[in-house]
Parts: C-alpha cells; sequence; structure tokens
C-alpha cells in the first residue's frame, strides 16, 4: 500500500506528517494550527479568510480530537496531550492520502489513545489513505498497521500478528 | 581543559580588568596626544556656563506663540507653544517612520532570513538593510533635506530608511531564531513560501516583532529630536533656531521637555513590551507602578487565609 503512495510529491498537500516534536505555532490558537493543514489539503492560497469546505474539514478534525473547547487557545497554553491531538488534528484536516506519524500516541492518557487511535484509523479507512508510524508499544502497533517492521541492534524486519516480541 | 580556561586559572579575572583599563588609559592618552590643557578648566567653564546662560530654564517655551494668534481655550493655550508644536511633531515622524519602517522592513527580513530561503537571496538582501542602516538617521536627514527641502516629510522618510535597516536586522534575527519543527511541518504540508511566512513564521515570531516594533517607536522618538537641527522637523528644529541666536536657557528648557517626554515613552514601552515577553512568569508593572517607584506605593493590605 506504502509504496503505491510513495511518490507523492509534498508540495500537493497530500503528505500529512506528525512530528514527534509537533511542529505548531506556539503563539497561535489550535484553530489557527488546523486550519493552515485545512488549507494546505484544499490547495488553497493561505488566506485570513479561508473556504467554507477548509473551516468544515478543520472544526470535524476539532471535533473528532475532542479539542473543541480549546479550539481560541494559544498553543503554549495547552498540555502536553491536548497539543499531540492538535497535531494530529492539523493532520486530519488536511485530508492527506498518507500520514507519516512519529509516536503520535505518546503524552495521551489511555482513554484518548482510544479515541485518538480510532479516529485516525477511522479517517485511514474511509479516504483510502495509508499511515506509516513509528511506535514503540508493539501491541498498539499491531491494533494499527496491517504490516509491522521492527527495528532490533540496527537491523529491521517484518514481523506478524501473531508473532510475540 | 582548554588553554584558556587554563590561563585564566592561573592570572584570574581581576587581573585581566586591570589590564583593560590600563590599555584604555593608554589608547585615551594617544589621543589626548598631551593637549591635557584643555581639560584643566573644564569644570569651571561649566559651572559658568550652566549658572549663568542655561540655568533657569526659560519656560516660555511651553506659551502660546505670538504669531500665529492662538485659537485654542484655556487651559489647553500651551497647545499653541513652540514646545508642544515640535514635540508632537516628532513624536507625530516617530510613529508614522515606526509604522512605514515596519511595512518594508518584515518582507526584507523574511527574505533575509537564512533558515526561509537559500544564501543567494538572504545575503543580498542582508547587504541591502546594512546599507540602510550604516547612516545613522541624521545623514539620512540631511540627505532628504537637500532632495525635498526642510519640513517633517525629510524627517519621516529619514527615519523610514533607518528604520527598515534597524527593525530589519532586528526582525531576521528573531525569524532566524524561531522553532525549525513548525518550518518543517509546514514543508511537509506542502505550503509555499509566502503560506509558510504568513502562517507560521509571523505568528510564531509575533511576540518579538510587536516588541521590536514598540522599541523602535521609543528610539525613533528619541532620534527625532536630533534631525530637527539639520531641518527635518520637529522639536530640534526649535533647538537649532535658539542655539543659533545663544538663547540656552530656552534650549535647555526643550531639553527638559524631551527628557520627561523620552522618560515616559521608555516607562510606557516597558509596560508595554511586557505583554508580549516569552517567559510567562514575569511579573507584570500596574499602571502606577509605571510611573512611581514601587517602594512610594502603598502596599494594600492582604487578607490572611
Amino acid at each position: 500500500m506504502c509504496e503505491k503512495y510513495l511518490p507523492l510529491q509534498p508540495n500537493k498537500g497530500e503528505l500529512g506528517y506528525i512530528p514527534q516534536s509537533l511542529g505548531l505555532v506556539r503563539h497561535a490558537s489550535v484553530m489557527h494550527n488546523v486550519m493552515l493543514g485545512a488549507n494546505a489539503g484544499h490547495k488553497r492560497f493561505w488566506t485570513p479568510f479561508p473556504s467554507n469546505t477548509a473551516k468544515k474539514h478543520a472544526l470535524d478534525a476539532i471535533i473528532a480530537m475532542g479539542l473543541e473547547t480549546y479550539q481560541y487557545n494559544i498553543i503554549r497554553k495547552l498540555s502536553g496531550g491536548q497539543q499531540r491531538r492538535v497535531a494530529t488534528a492539523r493532520t486530519l484536516a488536511q485530508q492527506p492520502r498518507l500520514i507519516l506519524a512519529d509516536e503520535f500516541l505518546s503524552e495521551l492518557d489511555d482513554d484518548t489513545k482510544e479515541i485518538v487511535q480510532s479516529k485516525v484509523i477511522e479517517y485511514i479507512h474511509k479516504n483510502k489513505s495509508a499511515l506509516v508510524v513509528v511506535e514503540h508499544d508493539i501491541s498498539r502497533a499491531k491494533q494499527m498497521g496491517d504490516r509491522i517492521l521492527l527495528i532490533k541492534d540496527g537491523k529491521m524486519k517484518e514481523i506478524n500478528d501473531s508473532e510475540e516480541e | 581543559m582548554s588553554l584558556f580556561q587554563n590561563y585564566y586559572r592561573k592570572v584570574k579575572l581581576p587581573f585581566l580588568l586591570i589590564l583593560l583599563l590600563i590599555l584604555t588609559w593608554l589608547i585615551f592618552s594617544d589621543l589626548v596626544d598631551g593637549d591635557w590643557g584643555s581639560l584643566e578648566n573644564s569644570l569651571d567653564n561649566l559651572s559658568v556656563f550652566f549658572y549663568e546662560s542655561l540655568w533657569p530654564p526659560d519656560w516660555r517655551v511651553i506659551e502660546p506663540q505670538a504669531y500665529p494668534v492662538c485659537t485654542e481655550h484655556s487651559p489647553f493655550e500651551f497647545k499653541c507653544s513652540t514646545a508642544w508644536i515640535g514635540m508632537t511633531e516628532t513624536l507625530k515622524i516617530a510613529f508614522v517612520a515606526t509604522i512605514f519602517g515596519m511595512v518594508f522592513s518584515l518582507p526584507l527580513s523574511l527574505l533575509a532570513a537564512r533558515n526561509l530561503n537559500p544564501l543567494w537571496i538572504s545575503y543580498p538582501v542582508r547587504i541591502i538593510l546594512a546599507a540602510f542602516r550604516s547612516l545613522p538617521s541624521i545623514i539620512w536627514a540631511i540627505l532628504f533635506v537637500i532632495l525635498i527641502g526642510f519640513g517633517p516629510i525629510s524627517g519621516t522618510l529619514a527615519m523610514t530608511f533607518y528604520t527598515i535597516g534597524y527593525l530589519g536586522k532586528l526582525q531576521y534575527e528573531s525569524i532566524e531564531g524561531i522553532s525549525r519543527d513548525p518550518l518543517d511541518a509546514a514543508d511537509a504540508m506542502g505550503l509555499n513560501k509566502i503560506e509558510k511566512s504568513i502562517g507560521v513564521v509571523i505568528p510564531e515570531s509575533a511576540n518579538n516583532l510587536i516588541s521590536q516594533l514598540i522599541f523602535m517607536f521609543e528610539y525613533n522618538v528619541r532620534h527625532g529630536t536630533v534631525i530637527g537641527i539639520v531641518g527635518a522637523g520637529g522639536i530640534g528644529y526649535y533647538i537649532n533656531l535658539y542655539l543659533k541666536f545663544l538663547q540656552y536657557d530656552k534650549v535647555i528648557a526643550y531639553l527638559i521637555i524631551i527628557f520627561f517626554t523620552v522618560v515616559i515613552i521608555d516607562l510606557i514601552s516597558i509596560y508595554a513590551r511586557s505583554f508580549f515577553t516569552e517567559k510567562e512568569n514575569i511579573r507584570r508593572p500596574n499602571w502606577l507602578e509605571v510611573f512611581i517607584p514601587k517602594f512610594i506605593i502603598p502596599k494594600k493590605n492582604k487578607k490572611e487565609d
């Protein structure tokens, strides 16, 4: 699945990226950050007056991540977990065909982890997208992934769902 | 341990400081070139000049001018005085120059930032900014007075040009200081340079940019008093006028007005900039503390828990 999408060019807004450091604009609001993703996904030039579709996608992503009460809060005033959810919302609002995520579930409590994971998986299935995720928790990786590549001692090997670490 | 640290441990910092002071004195002696006589009577001269020419200040500068006839009613007649007219003109020049300067310096600083553009773009823009900055505002004022003539337009243009160079440098340095992560995320999303600038770079560095803008206004007010001396408008024009007529008591009155205006703007600037500081644990002064020293303000009685 991944091979099919990897030749995508990032400048087309079809590549979503959730870095471990999140890459959020710290002095801007949650809505501003998510709108950045929504505008990128709609290949629309950034304006202070975004399209209704972009706004709708941004708001949907914010609601999916349970951040509706914080949408006008400044990022640096949010907790680590909330910031991580904003980064995920930004990527979902972008509606990419491939998401690259680096431990996007860390710093979240167990309940929120489930919700965020299920929303991302739901998005992947609904939009026939692909997700490449770096995850230390193997059991969670198994829940999310069709293929799991384990890197151990500098060597990479593929493991099956049934296989124990 | 480095060679410097080893050396430092042996000779100690005070010795190096004394050495530096001796070196400075030697250079100063070289500059004076044995002509110490000119310093001998300086204190006496200052005393005579101060008591016979400067003091007391001639406060007629805050009285309405004889011509044109003042149309302001009491107690606002001071608005017809040369001090008020000159000082407000200086403030207006500083304000307009700061905003015009920012309008031009922000795009230039976005181009000059090395984390946004390749070196072949950033370095030429930096050279342009350095060129604007290399001439002090008074030299720009002389140039514009020659080109345009006397008046506040020359002053505004002179200050604008200097602001572009100075503010541009401050801005590109703070833009270069922003975190790399949001820029990487924006690149991955496929945002172009303009979108990245508007959506990521400016909001991310907004606090610094606003703080620098306020500082620049304060700086321009201070320097705006000088450019009038070469005929570029503002209170400096009147200072120059009375200097020519050797009316130093009026000059000192203007200088005292400038001093208090600058101090007030300085204090307001500190207060305003405290809203845009990165550190949230900084305690902001209240308005009373801006104008009155903290120890004079009576403490409120706090109820014990």
